[in-house]
């Protein structure tokens, strides 16, 4: 698991440092830097997979910006000089092991691929990768070491684990159209592609799996509680469904039951259905299914849902995380107030976080302290998403 | 980057806030702010409906008997303490010549209007700022907190600030912090120099504010006992 997520000069990051539990909400104004930051992991999860390059950045769900963009630039400002980075720092530790990167790619020639400057991967004090500055000359400055030497690792080496998990992050930004199959899906990936395609075939593994699996039962279980108006909800083969020409024609589309209505007009696809249910099946995937990533992240996990389901779903994919055999981790950006209300953070594996701008536009990332005074106030009267709201937490627009 | 600071700030409107903005900035040159909004709350374009607080003196009346409420009777009870350094909550001099009537508010103590001869100035802020503590549901001001009192208003700062030749500061002693209407200067300036109150006028005309601080500071006396309280609030907390 990523303990502590270091970044320096990336985007509005020009130094931040979070310590991260097991599920991280970060709240903020509209371009506080929320995206920037799930984005800086995005950056050094491609580079430990061994190379940082506009496409190995699309396939985790980064925007590909060119180096003017990604590197912080700052204007001067009073009792401050105008910084001008060289790299982009970035770093991850956990599990007792560690990954860090300086990367490097000038801003009036862009190239196509960025350069590793310095690389460390460490497993407790030992370097089992230590690329100075001056290596850049000798080796490919364009490859990551760490991602060639991982294959020398035993499989449970606590470094290995660290770089794996690093290396399958990814950003969802789940869309409706993809989620129903009327649009393509820009990253596929497996279970679900990175706007929620495939979700059809990725339901069906998971319902498969509850035979084998008592936490698969329980996550379907829990996922169909939280679509009320749904007796029941699968995949079906397209053909074999009622749905309109205007659906995209893919092999298999989601299929609920509608309770309310009558017996042989009661099936409807994807297509068809409420948008919140698609996005509580595609969280519930993310959590249940086995080739789901240990490590991602959501941006604006709240889209399309009601605000008592966001809190709903949110305090059950909590659970999820908590409670999963495989110990998984998730970064999740949200501007529904009602989410925090569905957060346990008396646990301290569940982090909630502000993201703000200073007065200069840095990007700070501050973790909301949680203690009993709060957590009184948060079960009476004044619950987390009024208090955020009222502005008593950070974090929220002063527009 | 040295340890960022939390300034959550309560205004009676939004140039105030600019003004004020600016103002931290001045005193704290180089250091790493975020600033929160608390009041008014950025939907409060209209009369306050239900929880809402609303603009102007009122909606900084609203906000302190809200905050006091969360924070169990008193704001230095609530949990904003936990996420920010600093509270700022401002309230201009002429308010000390209002009614609790004025404001649509429903008050048992009468103990609006308070204004007393000026100069001093101070004669009319130190009774105004009792009745802010009494608001906030506190007897002294509490630790991490910072009242702003501009005499008579926040416009008496602007013009220091960016017509630091205007007439009316020429007066000898306290006499432009007692000017009724400062306001007024700023809407008859000449057409060229003239400054909407708006946050957008406001903002454009932010870094003068901040370069023109220290003299502001240095003639008008409620700018120097903000200063210097929000200075000492300041040193408390670590860098």
């Amino acid at each position: 698991m990523i303990e502590t997520l270091s970044v320096r000069q990336f985007k509005s990051l020009e130094s931040v440092e979070v310590q991260l539990g097991h599920v991280n909400v970060f709240i903020g104004a509209n371009g506080s830097g929320k995206s920037n930051l799930l984005e800086a992991m995005g950056v050094l999860s491609a580079a430990a997979d061994g190379k940082v390059t506009d496409q190995s950045l699309q396939q985790r769900g980064v925007r590909p910006g060119v180096p003017a963009l990604y590197k912080s630039s700052f204007r001067k400002s009073a009792g401050k000089p105008a910084p001008r980075p060289l790299y982009i720092f970035l770093s991850a530790a956990g599990g007792g092991a560690s990954y860090s990167v300086n990367l490097h790619n000038p801003l009036d020639r862009p190239m196509p691929a960025w350069q590793f400057k310095t690389e460390s991967w460490k497993k407790g004090t030992q370097e089992l990768v230590r690329r100075p500055p001056a290596a850049s000359r000798r080796s490919n400055p364009e490859q990551g070491l760490a991602a060639l030497l991982a294959v020398e690792r035993a499989p449970t080496d606590p470094a290995l684990l660290l770089l794996k998990e690093l290396q399958g992050y990814v950003i969802y930004s789940p869309s409706t159209g993809v989620l129903r199959g009327t649009a393509p899906e820009p990253q596929s990936r497996q279970p679900v592609g990175l706007s929620g395609g495939q979700l059809p075939a990725a339901i069906h593994q998971v319902l498969r799996s509850r035979r084998e699996s008592k936490y698969a039962r329980r996550v379907s279980r829990e996922a169909l509680e939280l679509i009320d108006w749904a007796d029941s909800y699968g995949s079906r083969r397209a053909s074999r469904i009622p749905l309109s020409p205007a659906a995209a024609a893919s092999p298999r589309v989601v299929r609920f039951t509608d309770r309310y209505m009558a017996e042989d007009r009661n099936v409807l696809s994807g297509y068809d259905a409420s948008e919140g249910a698609l996005y509580v099946l595609f969280l519930a995937v993310l959590a249940a299914h086995e080739s789901s990533p240990t490590l991602c992240a959501v941006d604006n996990a709240d889209h399309g849902l009601n605000p008592r389901l966001a809190r709903s779903l949110t305090s059950r994919l909590c659970e999820w995380y908590l409670k999963s055999p495989r110990p998984r981790q998730i970064l999740l950006s949200t501007h529904n107030p009602l989410v925090l209300d569905g957060l346990p953070l008396k646990d301290d594996r569940v982090r909630l976080f502000t993201v703000s701008r200073t007065n200069t536009g840095r990007t700070t990332v501050k973790r909301v302290t949680i203690d009993e005074q709060l957590l009184a106030k948060a079960k009476g009267e004044y619950p987390l998403s009024q208090l955020w709201v009222m502005g008593h937490l950070g974090g929220i627009s002063n527009v | 980057m040295s340890e960022v600071l939390h300034v959550a700030i309560v205004v009676e409107g939004p140039t105030d806030y600019v003004v004020l903005t600016a103002a931290v900035e001045a005193l704290l040159p180089g250091r790493e702010i975020v600033f929160t909004q608390l009041q008014p709350k950025s939907s409060e374009t209209l009369a306050p409906v239900g929880r809402e607080t609303g603009l102007g003196w009122a909606g900084v009346y609203r906000w302190c008997r809200q905050a006091s409420r969360e924070g169990g009777g008193r704001v230095s009870g609530s949990v904003l303490f936990g996420s920010h350094d600093v509270l700022i909550v401002q309230v201009d001099a002429d308010v000390a010549g209002k009614t609790y009537r004025s404001g649509h508010i429903e008050e048992d103590i009468q103990d609006l209007p308070c204004e007393r001869p000026c100069p001093p100035p101070s004669a009319t802020t130190n009774a105004l700022r009792q009745v802010v503590l009494r608001w906030m549901g506190e007897a002294a001001v509490p630790a991490g907190c910072v009242l702003c009192t501009p005499s008579k208003s926040m416009e008496a700062w602007v013009i220091a600030a960016l017509f630091p030749n205007h007439r009316l500061l020429k007066q000898k002693g306290s006499g432009w912090e007692c000017h009724a209407d400062p306001e007024a200067q700023l809407s008859q300036r000449p057409k060229k120099s003239r400054i909407r109150k708006t946050r957008k006028d406001y903002q454009s005309k932010s870094e003068e504010f901040v370069r023109a601080w220290p003299a502001v500071r240095k003639g008008l006396s409620e700018a120097k006992r903000f200063s210097k309280e929000l200075l000492a609030q300041i040193a408390s907390k670590p860098q």
